[in-house]
């Protein structure tokens, strides 16, 4: 028999975050909303401004929500307490990042994110590839991507399947959606390939 | 298929051994290969950075900042730091009116009522379309319909866990607190029930009747839902200091 969750428990909110996309936005904001005081507790504790905290208190949420729906999140302490632990190491990392002046953060996450499985030499040639990368560029050309390629390019980013893409985005079929998706992929291919050849 | 999507077919899926081996080779030998990669990659991070920019600006709104400050002349800035320092002086006297005695109990419970029972989501378990359909009447303040979709659950399966702690939660909020007791004391005899809240609500429903003796029963248990770890232990903690 499947365990029963409750109203407002770790339980209830983790199920609901694991919904189809507006029940789990809904749930994300209650998540935010829950623990936002966390906000003031880093601005006191770590001598950061608000804006900082906010940042790290947002980066946190989202960080939360992608384990949870990983199942990295096993739920041995309460989501307050692991949100916690996640934030304080948020605010920390933040006061290093200052403390350094380490900037080059865009190489480093798409080495750890995708790249875990290859072996050192494929991550060297990538790695070398993407920092030649025109990251203004790119960045400027997803924006001027129409609003639906976007969407689709931005939710398939974040871990979302083709199925719930369908879903959420109103599509008939999951490979519509793929084939929908790779239009979107070479054409910013197009747009940032001519831009740089220019 | 085209190199972009067989590089996304690889990223989506979980490739075997050889076929990540077949990558790797292209990558290591086909240098337009390797930049089409690099590219996949490089656009996931920047599509996924934009989404993230997205939802912290989201966040910024239900925070109540916006992302942009408005300047604000000097003269506003004195009359704002005029009304801060009245606020505050407000504050610290009414912080002391109420603060120097015990926080009543039945404001305690009034307040968790607010922040976490005005609203519910629908929870896993059976009977999914009715509970919904009952949360979906809570939800939009129909008490007694939600109250009568939930006694009907139990009427077909008294075994329904999650439709007597909805039964004991709308009760609660109609103020029926005999029968909030009765549904919050039979959850709570239920063995091996996860993170069962049946011990809390039971103390929440005595603090907001704050009948004679209500209060007292609701400390002891308070004291066993720490004891037992139960849902609501943090709480009870907190109120336990001020009660």
């Amino acid at each position: 028999m499947e365990r029963p969750f409750f109203g407002s428990t770790d339980g209830d909110l983790i199920a609901s975050l694991l919904q189809d996309d507006l029940v789990a936005r809904k749930a994300e904001n209650t998540f935010f909303r829950r623990y936002d005081y966390f906000i003031k507790e880093g601005i006191k504790k770590y001598r950061i401004s608000e804006d900082e905290a906010f940042d790290a208190y947002s980066d946190t949420i989202l960080v939360v929500v992608e384990n949870i729906r990983k199942g990295s999140f096993e739920g041995r302490s309460s989501l307050k307490t692991y949100t916690f632990q996640v934030f304080q190491n948020k605010c920390v990392d933040l006061i290093r990042k200052k403390t350094t002046n380490k900037n080059s953060v865009h190489q480093t996450g798409i080495i750890s994110d995708f790249m875990l499985e290859f072996s050192d030499a494929t991550k060297s040639i990538l790695q070398r590839l993407i920092e030649k990368a025109d990251w203004d560029l790119l960045k400027e050309k997803l924006n001027s991507l129409g609003d639906k390629c976007r969407e689709m390019l931005m939710f398939f980013a974040s871990g979302h399947s083709d199925k719930e893409l369908a879903h959420a985005l109103g599509y008939k079929t999951a490979d519509v959606v793929k084939t929908s998706r790779l239009r979107c992929l070479e054409k910013l291919r197009q747009e940032y390939k001519n831009e740089i050849r220019s | 298929m085209t190199d972009l999507e067989y590089i996304n077919n690889f990223f989506s899926t979980n490739p075997t051994p050889d076929e990540r081996k077949a990558f790797e080779r292209r990558v290591s030998e086909e240098p337009s290969f390797a930049g089409e990669v690099a590219f996949f990659l490089q656009t996931m991070h920047t599509a996924k950075e934009r989404q993230v920019t997205e939802r912290k600006n989201q966040f910024k709104a239900l925070y109540g900042q916006q992302p942009e400050q408005k300047k604000i002349t000097p003269v506003r800035k004195m009359l704002w730091y005029a009304l801060a320092a009245a606020a505050m002086l407000a504050g610290v006297m009414f912080g002391y009116a109420i603060f120097s005695k015990p926080a009543p109990a039945k404001q305690l419970a009034k307040l968790y009522i607010k922040e976490n029972l005005n609203e519910l989501s629908i929870t896993m378990g059976s009977n999914q379309d009715s509970l919904q359909t009952g949360l979906d009447l809570y939800n939009h303040g129909k008490l007694t319909e939600a109250a009568q979709l939930f006694e009907g659950l139990l009427k077909t399966d008294s075994s329904n866990v999650n439709a007597e702690k909805y039964a004991g939660i709308v009760y609660l909020r109609l103020q029926h607190y005999d029968k909030a007791l009765t549904s919050f004391r039979k959850l709570s005899i239920i063995p091996n029930l996860y993170a069962n809240p049946g011990k809390f609500y039971q103390a929440v429903t005595l603090m907001e009747r704050n009948g004679p003796g209500d209060v007292e029963t609701a400390k002891q248990l308070l004291q066993q839902v720490i004891a037992q770890s139960l849902k609501g232990s943090d709480k009870a903690k907190e109120w336990l200091k001020k009660l």
